[in-house]
């Protein structure tokens, strides 16, 4: 009965209270037709906007053209779109002549509902813990100005800070805001441009650090698989020497028990240090000299980490060790169980990181701090995206070899000197990274204030740029749709109108670029989230 | 891949951190000085901001002696010879930055006296800062520069024009009387020391002006020679200014940053200007709000840049994000131009594009109210000070 009541809910306004609707909702089932899966795949009321002007994903128009949405998607877009019978009966149709439809604006660098921040960075935290769905006021100032996802980054203290993700502005039936669209859109990594600079070296000596921990710590894993191999054939040798001898003499191996499934003994007694932490570092205590010396074994010493690995592989007792003495005590020649390396929770999160399963997401604003970047991103290989980027205009060649795109923040900054990282700001940025042919898209810089501008910022950032010179063209618009979907990695879902796409969609009364336009409606999956329509 | 030699590229990374003016300024590049483009005899827009804020199309504005001798449609026009034509481009009067600290060499208030007349915002400007080139680029031509909001009387703005190291171009050097109210006039080691003292100490300064005492700019003011511009910090601080010389001769605009929509109750129909602003992206939707529910109101409203402490777009941003919040976009263009004029006492020379004014003029690749509108041509007193062909350059790569 359930399955009903949900299948066939699109057909009733979904703010009807729900009493109403779960006598109707059966009652229609079964008038109507048979099967409730038929009636849900007939009877999802679909949405048409018929006759604007819509802006396709080339930053083209098309105009008049029609968007079939269906569902929480987009079903097809262009020009005097027929619809199927069902369709053309029950169909919501808005008449958007005169009007323009863009994709939802895309906050690529956000703090829209941002309740919080971790002290210490930790790689395993998510900025979804800290998203405060009930922050009404700000979503729906942000849908106002047709802001309809975010990229949210985890703040706090610089460092690897933990995952970031990409939120879409939904309402939700209880009336909170927000769906995890990518709940591991980037691993997020602070350099803290806004340090001084030997607090910059150690934050960037403790990335670097963790990330070879992480490879020393897969190592140690390989290791241990392959000590467990030998363990277990060891085991079956002597096993076999043991039923040879008692075959001769007498019956009765009960005191030795077969070897167990290693995995599910305990946790060995004394836990052997976590690669790379306690090991190997004297410089979790912060001394700085220690801190030159070990920055200069990084940088030189590939091999490294090979040694560790040696180090590690002997540390368990070699089982070639207990095979010279063989008169000694039976005990005593038993080949040593290997130890399994602690569940490293922040390594294998670098692990999915340099195996480009997820991709590393590194606020650098100075031009040191970006070129540490792209150098801590061409050891590991790691997919790249630099965020911030307030000197990327300095370095945008070394930026357009390593191909990282680029999230740029707020581009309105006071006329002051500032000593910090924003000291060399200029908004001419986004111009020189399109020069260099840099991708790039612009975000609000993590400001929860600033996310319902993304439009208007963008537009500032590229007022710089020749190509917006160009009245018809919307440079700053395809910035904060389809260019910034794809650089927070959910290119394939949001950010473009187009067939199979999340049907985000803005229904501007104009122009965008005109302040005087304004935004009418917008839709967050299908859905009108703005205005929302009164109880 | 897009890798230039070097030295070039520190040649470019030079230009850029340089400045992108350079080129563009005469005393520097002495080639410019035979462009007779420098100085036009006529400017052909696509569209051009009228006297009422609304855009409309195809104007000529004929300049003569750095100023404007007359607006005629485009195609009456019959000279030939040193006409800048953008087919593409709006015309706008140069932005007026109605308070700012632009070209501030040091401090600029002093902060012994409460009531502190005789100080000059004149004095602590430096003619040659970089906060003009700045202004300029921004499509800013005239800034005053307000005495900060420490003392009850704070002494004269002054406004000046951004070509200040080019030529003589202070439009009035003693005035407007700026007045404070609110909690940065109040000091701990001299009166007043709260909003009660403060405001019982403007009346009394008020009186005293009002009765031939006192220090001669007080005297003007409260007579009605001098006009004046009240920063108040905080709501009932705006309703004290109004309170206490609303009903008298005084001239006065009041400036207000906060977002208490009680301020329309106090202006509406005292025909006092107001001075919101500067917006940024941190504002509230009610601060945001205002500027539409005072012009409703028939409320004149200046927005205001702080330039340097916001960034050189503040002015025009401040001026879309009203629109965005339901400003009507002329009102929104006069803000930023004739409005803040008529506010410092210059509606006279700059402001508006009629004829008889002094031609400070900007063209904009589009409606200047659109955040991504550049600034493509500026003029003051008829001479060009900044082309964007330059930045462009610079953005292609070329060194030069």
């Amino acid at each position: 009965m359930t399955g009903t009541f949900c299948q066939i809910r699109p057909l009733a306004s979904h703010l009807r209270p729900v009493r109403d609707r779960v006598g109707l909702a059966p009652m229609l089932a079964a008038l109507l037709l048979p099967s409730s899966i038929a009636a849900a795949q007939l009877f999802e009321r679909a949405t048409v906007i018929r006759g604007a002007r819509v802006v396709l994903a080339d930053g083209t128009y098309l105009d008049p053209g029609d968007v079939l949405i269906k569902g929480e998607k987009i079903q097809e877009v262009g020009a005097k779109l027929e619809l199927s019978f069902a369709d053309r009966l029950t169909a919501k149709t808005i008449d958007g002549s005169g009007k323009t439809v863009t994709p939802g604006i895309i906050d690529a660098w956000s703090g829209l509902g941002r309740a919080g921040a971790a002290d210490q960075p930790d790689a395993t935290a998510s900025a979804w813990d800290a998203f405060n769905s009930y922050a009404m006021d700000d979503f729906s100032e942000a849908r106002q100005n047709g802001v309809t996802a975010v990229f949210l980054s985890p703040g706090g203290n610089p460092g690897i800070k933990g995952l970031g993700v990409v939120v879409q502005l939904r309402v939700n039936e209880n009336g909170s805001a927000g769906k995890l669209l990518a709940p591991e859109a980037a691993l997020c990594i602070d350099l803290g441009s806004e340090e001084s600079a030997i607090a910059r070296m150690r934050t960037f000596q403790s990335v670097r650090k963790k990330f070879r921990a992480a490879v020393d710590y897969r190592k140690s894993l390989e290791d241990y698989e392959e000590e467990l191999k030998e363990y277990l054939e060891k085991l079956k040798e002597r096993q076999g020497e043991k039923q040879k001898g008692e075959d001769t003499g007498k019956k009765g191996a009960k005191e030795e028990s077969p070897p167990k499934e290693p995995e599910k003994e305990k946790p060995s007694e004394k836990p052997e240090p976590t690669p790379g932490e306690s090991e190997r570092s004297p410089v979790g205590s912060g001394d700085f000299v220690d801190v030159m010396i070990q920055a200069k074994l990084t940088s030189t010493s590939a091999d490294d980490s090979s040694d560790a690995g040696a180090a590690r592989k002997d540390e368990p007792a070699p089982p070639d060790a207990s095979k010279k003495d063989g008169d000694d005590k039976k005990k005593e020649d038993e080949p040593k169980k290997p130890t399994k390396p602690k569940f490293d929770p922040a390594s294998e999160m670098l692990l999915r990181a340099i195996d480009h399963k997820l991709p590393v997401r590194i606020e650098a604003h100075r031009s040191a701090d970006i070129l540490n970047a792209l150098e801590l991103a061409d050891e590991y290989n790691l997919d790249t995206i630099l965020e911030g980027g307030t000197d990327a205009y300095l370095v945008a060649n070394r930026i357009a070899e390593a191909d990282a795109p680029v999230v740029l923040g707020k581009t309105t900054r006071t006329e002051l000197f500032e000593p910090n990282e924003f000291r060399r700001h200029r908004e001419e940025n986004a111009a020189w990274l399109g020069h260099w042919g840099v991708p790039f898209t612009i975000g609000t810089g993590g400001d929860p204030s600033a996310a319902r501008f993304a439009a208007a910022n963008a537009q500032l950032a590229l007022s710089s740029m020749p190509i917006a010179r160009d009245r018809n063209s919307i440079a700053w618009l395809r910035a904060v749709t389809s260019d910034a979907a794809r650089v927070i990695g959910v290119g394939d879902r949001i950010g473009r109108l187009h067939k199979g796409m999340q049907a985000d969609v803005v229904i501007w009364s104009g122009d965008p670029s005109d302040p005087a336009s304004r935004v009418e409606q917008v839709l967050v999956a299908g859905k009108v989230v703005y205005p929302l329509p009164e109880n | 891949m897009n890798t230039l030699p070097p030295p070039l590229q520190a040649a470019i990374i030079a230009c850029i951190i340089g400045s992108n003016a350079v080129a563009a300024d005469p005393l520097t590049n002495p080639n410019l000085y035979h462009d007779s483009l420098l100085r036009p005899s006529a400017i052909v827009a696509g569209r051009y901001v009228a006297p009422d804020g609304t855009l409309l199309a195809n104007a000529a504005i004929v300049l003569e002696d750095g100023k404007i001798k007359e607006v005629v449609p485009a195609e009456n026009l019959e000279m030939t010879a040193g006409v800048v034509r953008r087919p593409d481009g709006v015309l706008s009067p140069g932005l007026i930055d109605v308070l700012s600290s632009a070209g501030a060499y040091g401090k600029v208030h002093e902060s012994a006296l409460a009531v502190d007349p005789g100080v000059s915002a004149i004095d602590a400007l430096d003619p040659r800062h970089a906060d003009f080139r700045k202004a300029v680029e921004a499509g800013v031509t005239t800034v005053v520069l307000a005495p900060a909001p420490i003392n009850l009387v704070c002494g004269t703005g002054a406004v000046v024009k951004t070509d200040m190291g080019r030529g003589a171009s202070v439009l009035r050097d003693d005035g407007p009387l700026f007045l404070a109210l609110g909690p940065s006039v109040w000091q701990p080691d001299r009166e007043p020391t709260s909003r009660m003292g403060s405001v019982a100490m403007l009346r009394q300064v008020v009186a005293e002006a009002g009765s031939g005492r006192g220090h001669r700019r007080l005297q003007e003011f409260v007579a009605g020679e001098l006009n004046g511009i009240v920063l108040c910090g905080e709501l009932p601080d705006l309703s004290a200014a109004i309170r206490t010389m609303g009903a008298g001769q005084a001239r006065f605009a009041v400036a207000y940053n906060g977002d208490g929509l009680g301020v329309v109750e106090d202006l509406a129909g005292t025909g006092i200007p107001v001075i919101l602003g500067s917006f940024a992206f941190e504002s509230t939707r009610r601060a945001l709000s205002l500027p539409a529910a005072l012009t409703s109101a028939d409320v004149p409203v200046a927005l205001a840049g702080n330039l340097p402490a916001a960034s050189r777009k503040a002015l025009r941003l401040s001026a879309a994000l009203a629109v965005r919040y339901g400003m009507d976009a002329a009102k929104a263009r006069q803000a930023i131009t004739a409005t803040p004029a008529a506010v410092a006492g210059v509606a006279d020379r700059v402001g508006a594009i009629r004829s008889g004014l002094d031609a400070d003029l900007v063209v904009f690749s589009d409606d200047p109210l659109r955040p991504d509108a550049a600034v493509l041509e500026v003029y003051i007193n008829g001479v060009r000070v900044f082309a964007d062909a330059d930045q462009v350059q610079a953005l292609a790569g070329d060194p030069q």
